[in-house]
This record gives structure tokens, C-alpha cells and sequence, in this order.
């Protein structure tokens, strides 16, 4: 008997996973067909205040649009009359996504706050940052990071003694490079 | 001894049919005697049911029906607490509650703005005051919550559902069922919501499987579209 029960257990984890990950295909698939300037907010509550014009999700948040996923355990969208102001991701930690379509390289960011400032496509990462772009990692208190031209801005924070840390991946040098040499 | 033996010996020679007669007296007594309810019921219940199933029949018929009705119902202080509007209402006195077809509600918040909720059907019950039961509505069919005067502001939202109950002089809106929630800026889809009308917050009720799903309009934004 015990022989049967061990055999269902691996078996039984095996489907869940197997389940788990079609489910997160389907989700994903789901998340991906945005029409552009449209983003697509999914999490396990909600609630829109309308009196202060915010609606704010909680619970596994999943945000995507245009190639660009955050992800965290809350998001707060704040709206004006006409239009979305900002949308601030906070988790331990919240993280961000984005495919390069020349490179083929993703950027990846990490943060416990990542603000996106819709109207400038303007990424703001504070506490803990760390953004990760063609193989080079910058850590720091604060980064601010431009969507559209792929440049980023880090600085020390005014709060914190922390310094901005680079990590450069320096390309490697082809041998026929290395014969031009005198 | 002797007395005794003799007494016995007198009782022997009874005859048979004697012995018989008596035991078939007694059982038919004990029968009568048994069946004396079932008679009585016999009796009873023919009449009982008739009025029984005559309560229900009248239960079931309105005791007043009315067509294109409006009414204001007002809270203790005086002020409306809400009003309904239906093209035609039924009112079950007994059941203490009034179907209507084609209602339109208003329910006012805080600031006096009024909600507007429609619907296919309808069906008000009376709450009682005495053990601070809200009054209650509930909503069939295209389900749909507006607020006219924050749309125009570009900050309302309208609300589209099957089934809706109304805590009227709670002030608040819930349904467990699949619910659209458009915005100027966002459309939301769920299952479940939990609305005050007093001051215009939602929450959308977490489920097991279901999860809020919203789109998001960073640019202008056409409901058409």
C-alpha cells in the first residue's frame, strides 16, 4: 500500500506541474495580445476608489504591455480625469521585464517599488535596485530608466549612503582584432 | 383447594364458540379503538387541505398589481432613501415582498448624487426596523449601474451584471456574478463585486479560481472601440 501511495506522489506533482505551467502558457497567451497603449492589470483583488480615482490590485499583480511585464504583490494605478498618472508596483521584490526586439536580449530590473510614468514611458526603481541590460548590471538606490531609448539614470538616493554599482561585461576581443594589433 | 379446583373445573366447560365470540369482541374493539384517529382524520384533513392549498393559491396571487409606478421610499430622518420606477409591480402582501418588471432605481450617495440601476426584473422585499433588517432588492436580467453626474466629470463608472442585490438604506450593491465595470481609463472584468453607494468604492470579491483582470487605456480612450 505504501508502495502505491509513493508511486502517486511524483505522479501527482508531475501533473500539477504540468498543469501549472499550461495554465501560465494560457495566462500568458491571454496577457500578450494588447493593442498598443493599452495595459493589461490582472491580480487576485481589487479595488477602485473613486472618490481618489485609484484602483488598486493585489495578490500575484501582473502587468504587461508592448513586450514589458511587471510583476509584484501590489499595484496602485492613479488616474486624473484624463488620463493614468502613474502606476506604482511594490513587492519583496517587484520586477520588470522587458524584450529588446534588435538585441533579442531582455532587460530586467528589480526593485521594492517600480513606478511607470505612462506619459514619459519612464521606469522608476527605487530601494534596492538592480537593472540588468546586455549582460551589464547597475545596482543602486534609485534608477530611473527611459522605456523608449533603453538609457538609464542611476544615482545614490538622497536617504542612503549607497553608491551606484556597475558590473560591465566587456566584450571578448576576435583573434583577427588581435593580428591588426601593432 | 377444593373451592379453587372447582371453580376451575366450572370455568372448563364454556363452550367454544363462547371463547371465540369473546376474543373476536375484544379484538374488534381494540381495532375500533385504534382506527377512532384515523376516522377523526378522515374527517379532517380534506377540509384542511382545501384551506391549505387555498392559502397557497392566494399567496401566490398578487394582492395588487399596477402599471408605470414610481415611489419614493424616505428614511427616518426624512431624506429619500430611494426611489423605484417599474412599467408594471405585483405586490404579494402576505409575502411581504412586490415583483417588478422593468425597474429603474436611484439610490443617492453622500453628496446627494443620484446612482441610476436598471434591469430586466425585480423583486423588493420589506425589511423590518425592529431587528435592523435593510429592505432589499434584487435585480435580474441586464443588470446595469450608472452614475450620470461623475460620468460627465470622466471619473464614473457603469457597472453591467445578471443579478444584483440592493441594501438600499445600507447603501450598497453586491452581486457574486460575472461583472464588466467600465471606466473613461479602464475596463475591468470579474466575478463578483461589492459596491457603496455612498461613496463610490468597489471591491471586486476574491474567488477561488476567478482573478481581476483590467485593461488599461494610457492613451484617449473610445468605449466604442
Amino acid at each position: 500500500m505504501n508502495t502505491h501511495h509513493q508511486n502517486h506522489k511524483p505522479r501527482s506533482l508531475v501533473l500539477t506541474l504540468v498543469v501549472a505551467v499550461a495554465l501560465t502558457s494560457i495566462g500568458w497567451a491571454e496577457l500578450t495580445t494588447d493593442a498598443a497603449g493599452e495595459l493589461t492589470i490582472e491580480g487576485d483583488n481589487a479595488v477602485f476608489m473613486q472618490e481618489a480615482n485609484r484602483i488598486e490590485y493585489s495578490g500575484n499583480v501582473v502587468a504587461v504591455m508592448d513586450g514589458m511585464r511587471i510583476t509584484g504583490d501590489k499595484v496602485a494605478v492613479q488616474m486624473t480625469d484624463d488620463r493614468i498618472q502613474q502606476i506604482v508596483t511594490t513587492g519583496e521584490p517587484a520586477n520588470f521585464y522587458q524584450a529588446t526586439a534588435e538585441s533579442g536580449e531582455a532587460t530586467t530590473a528589480s526593485a521594492t517599488t517600480i513606478v511607470f510614468l505612462p506619459q514619459t514611458s519612464i521606469l522608476e526603481l527605487t530601494g534596492a535596485a538592480a537593472l540588468r541590460q546586455a549582460g551589464n548590471t547597475v545596482s543602486s538606490a534609485e534608477i530611473r530608466y527611459d522605456l523608449a531609448l533603453g538609457k538609464l539614470v542611476a544615482s545614490g538616493g538622497e536617504t542612503t549612503s549607497e553608491r551606484v554599482r556597475m558590473q560591465l561585461t566587456l566584450p571578448s576581443q576576435s583573434p583577427n582584432n588581435e593580428e591588426a594589433q601593432p | 383447594m377444593s373451592d379453587l379446583n372447582a371453580s376451575t373445573k366450572a370455568a372448563l366447560p364454556l363452550p367454544l364458540h363462547g371463547r371465540r365470540g369473546l376474543v373476536f369482541a375484544g379484538s374488534l374493539a381494540a381495532l375500533i379503538f385504534l382506527f377512532i384517529p384515523w376516522f377523526q382524520n378522515q374527517q379532517d384533513t380534506p377540509t384542511l387541505a382545501l384551506d391549505n392549498e387555498r392559502e397557497e393559491a392566494l399567496a401566490l396571487q398578487p394582492s395588487s398589481t399596477a402599471s408605470g409606478v414610481t415611489w419614493q421610499v424616505f428614511s427616518q430622518t426624512g431624506q429619500l432613501s430611494y426611489e423605484i420606477s417599474a412599467s408594471k409591480l405585483q405586490q404579494f402582501s402576505n409575502e411581504q415582498f412586490a415583483t417588478i418588471v422593468g425597474p429603474s432605481i436611484q439610490v443617492q450617495d453622500k453628496e446627494l448624487r443620484p446612482w441610476q440601476i436598471s434591469a430586466g426584473q425585480g423583486k423588493v422585499s420589506q425589511g423590518n426596523q425592529l431587528s435592523d433588517q435593510d429592505d432589499q432588492i434584487e435585480l435580474f436580467e441586464r443588470v446595469r449601474i450608472t452614475q450620470a453626474q461623475r460620468q460627465n466629470a470622466l471619473g464614473g463608472i457603469s457597472i453591467e451584471t445578471s443579478k444584483l442585490s440592493i441594501y438600499p438604506n445600507d447603501k450598497r450593491a453586491y452581486t457574486e456574478e460575472s461583472v464588466i465595470v467600465k471606466h473613461p481609463r479602464f475596463i475591468t472584468r470579474s466575478n463578483g463585486l461589492d459596491l457603496d453607494l455612498q461613496t463610490g468604492t468597489l471591491r471586486f470579491i476574491q474567488g477561488d479560481i476567478t482573478r481581476v483582470v483590467s485593461k488599461l487605456f494610457l492613451h484617449e480612450h473610445s468605449e466604442d472601440s
